[in-house]
């Protein structure tokens, strides 16, 4: 059995996947238990702790504060998939995940955030957000858990009041208690696709055996956001294609994805 | 060889082997956007550790106008990677790479788009072996309910005023969202990337109505597209019969 699944993986599970099951029990539309928590790194200003199954990401939000700028983002978000994560990143450069990871990120946070919880009253001062996520544990799915880690830590942002003293020195309250005026919260399914297949929230291994994996993204109001589906390999011609009435069952799927976890948010943050 | 061609989509312009040393080479215009793909390949890999004993190893490269590769040319990269990685034929030529190497030499707006027709064009040229050719087009999706393909630059990044593109609309329609489609020889839309564009001052979502419409009207300009593959490739060819015959 060892054998046939080491020199034969994708035979391996697809004889799972004809009983619509997989190799770690789930059903295909099964996502692993997520917990969610916030508030753990009490050094910076919001933070954040997601796991999807075992997969796990860290979010931590410095603010700093800096002159008002007429243009461009408050928010500088950058994700790294640390060597500690997984074997297939190496120290160094960041992998072109973890750019692809940042980039998405970025487009999604847009405009999510109100622009006046950025104002520093009486002053020609903003506040600038840098968020860093990192991932410690890779085990596939790290999009849905980086973007839920983001929207959870920025939930538990909570800023000093400012103002510049006699000295010309910008001097912050000891009290932390303006939180940001989060307008939206992108959450995220991520699928695989196999053959006929559609498989919710893949592990790692999984992914590597899929042709392809995509993302729907969708808020807590049930408005859709984004698709994004790179397309992949794989035998047959329709491979990675997904149309009509089956994108819209996983459209579904991710609006519920997000009522569900969105409840897990405000638990993690009344819970802190 | 050199075609041109006037759409509903801005007006295309291709010209293939452009590169002296490339096995394969597109130069690809749509309106102001300019792109150059060169395709190397198959050819040895660069190292024994990307060697794979089943399959080549495809490496894509996106060179921006200016400066250095960012996040936004590395994101084009992946997603570029992903949807040829599914069309060019890897396993018929194993322990071998396939290097595509796209510059883009002016940013006016579907640069997704552009990349991918002009590496399309390019692997043709290159005679690499792929399953479809994947004609690709961008479609920005406006608050009044209307679908623009191939969007400018002043559409896909108009945010803070609504504007009037036809002349007939109500002059305050802004874009919403912004879709890049990939469809293959079969009518197929192997791959997209689909995200909201959100304006200052107002949350935009997605209309899923629209969005089904986008994905019909990209399957359409697609097919205008295939055909305008079809044109430059055919052209290329009677010229090469045509210069041997003198």
């Amino acid at each position: 059995m060892e054998a046939f699944k080491k020199i034969y993986p994708e035979e391996y599970y697809r004889k799972f996947l004809v009983h619509s099951i997989r190799p770690d029990g789930r059903t295909l539309t099964a996502i692993r238990k997520t917990i969610v928590s916030a508030g753990s790194i009490t050094s910076a200003h919001g933070s954040s702790f997601v796991k999807i199954g075992t997969t796990a990401v860290v979010c931590g939000i410095k603010a700093e504060v800096g002159k008002k700028q007429p243009e461009g983002s408050h928010l500088a978000i950058s994700v790294e998939l640390l060597p500690l994560c997984s074997a297939e990143f190496p120290r160094g450069k960041p992998s072109t995940q973890a750019q692809v990871l940042s980039e998405l990120l970025n487009r999604f946070s847009e405009g999510i955030i109100d622009e006046a919880s950025f104002q520093i009253p009486g002053e020609d001062l903003a506040w600038y957000l840098y968020i860093d996520i990192y991932c410690l544990d890779y085990n596939g799915n790290v999009f849905d858990a980086t973007l839920l880690a983001l929207i959870t830590a920025l939930s538990d942002v909570s800023l000093p009041d400012i103002h510049i003293n006699s000295n010309k020195q910008v001097v912050a309250s000891k009290e932390r208690k303006n939180k940001l005026t989060i307008l939206r919260y992108p959450i995220s399914l991520t699928f695989g696709m196999i053959d006929e297949y559609v498989i919710c929230d893949p592990t790692v291994e999984e992914e590597s055996l899929h042709d392809t994996t995509f993302s729907i993204v969708v808020d807590s109001n049930r408005n859709l956001l984004g698709v994004i589906r790179p397309g992949g390999g794989g035998g047959s011609d329709n491979n990675g294609v997904i149309e009509g009435a089956e994108l819209k069952t996983c459209i579904e799927r991710a609006k519920q994805r997000a009522t569900t976890v969105m409840g897990l948010v405000e638990q993690a943050l009344q819970e802190k | 060889c050199i075609s041109e061609l006037k759409m509903s989509l801005r007006s295309l312009s291709s010209r293939q082997s452009v590169l002296s040393r490339a096995d394969g080479s597109c130069l690809w215009k749509q309106g102001a956007t300019e792109v150059l793909a060169g395709v190397y390949g198959p050819i040895e890999t660069q190292g024994r550790k990307r060697e794979d004993m089943n399959k080549a190893d495809l490496v894509v490269q996106v060179i921006p106008a200016s400066g250095t590769s960012t996040p936004y040319t590395t994101t084009l990269q992946h997603f570029l990677h992903s949807m040829f990685k599914g069309q060019i034929l890897l396993l018929l030529h194993p322990r071998t790479s396939i290097r595509i190497i796209v510059h883009l030499i002016n940013e006016a707006g579907s640069e997704l788009s552009c990349c991918c027709n002009a590496i399309t064009l390019a692997l043709v040229d290159a005679g690499v072996p792929m399953k479809s050719m994947l004609a690709s087009v961008d479609i920005a999706m406006m608050t009044d309910g209307e679908l623009v393909a191939d969007p400018t630059n002043e559409i896909s990044h108009e945010r803070k005023e609504g504007k009037d593109l036809t002349g007939q609309g109500t002059g305050d329609s802004k874009i919403r969202a912004l879709s890049s489609f990939q469809v293959n020889s079969a009518g197929k839309v192997v791959s997209e990337w689909t995200h909201v564009v959100q304006s200052t001052g107002s949350l935009t979502s997605m209309d899923e109505d629209q969005y089904l419409d986008a994905v019909a009207m990209a399957k359409n300009a697609a097919s205008k597209l295939h055909n305008f593959f079809k044109l430059t490739t055919t052209s290329k060819c009677l010229y090469e019969c045509h210069g041997t015959a003198f």
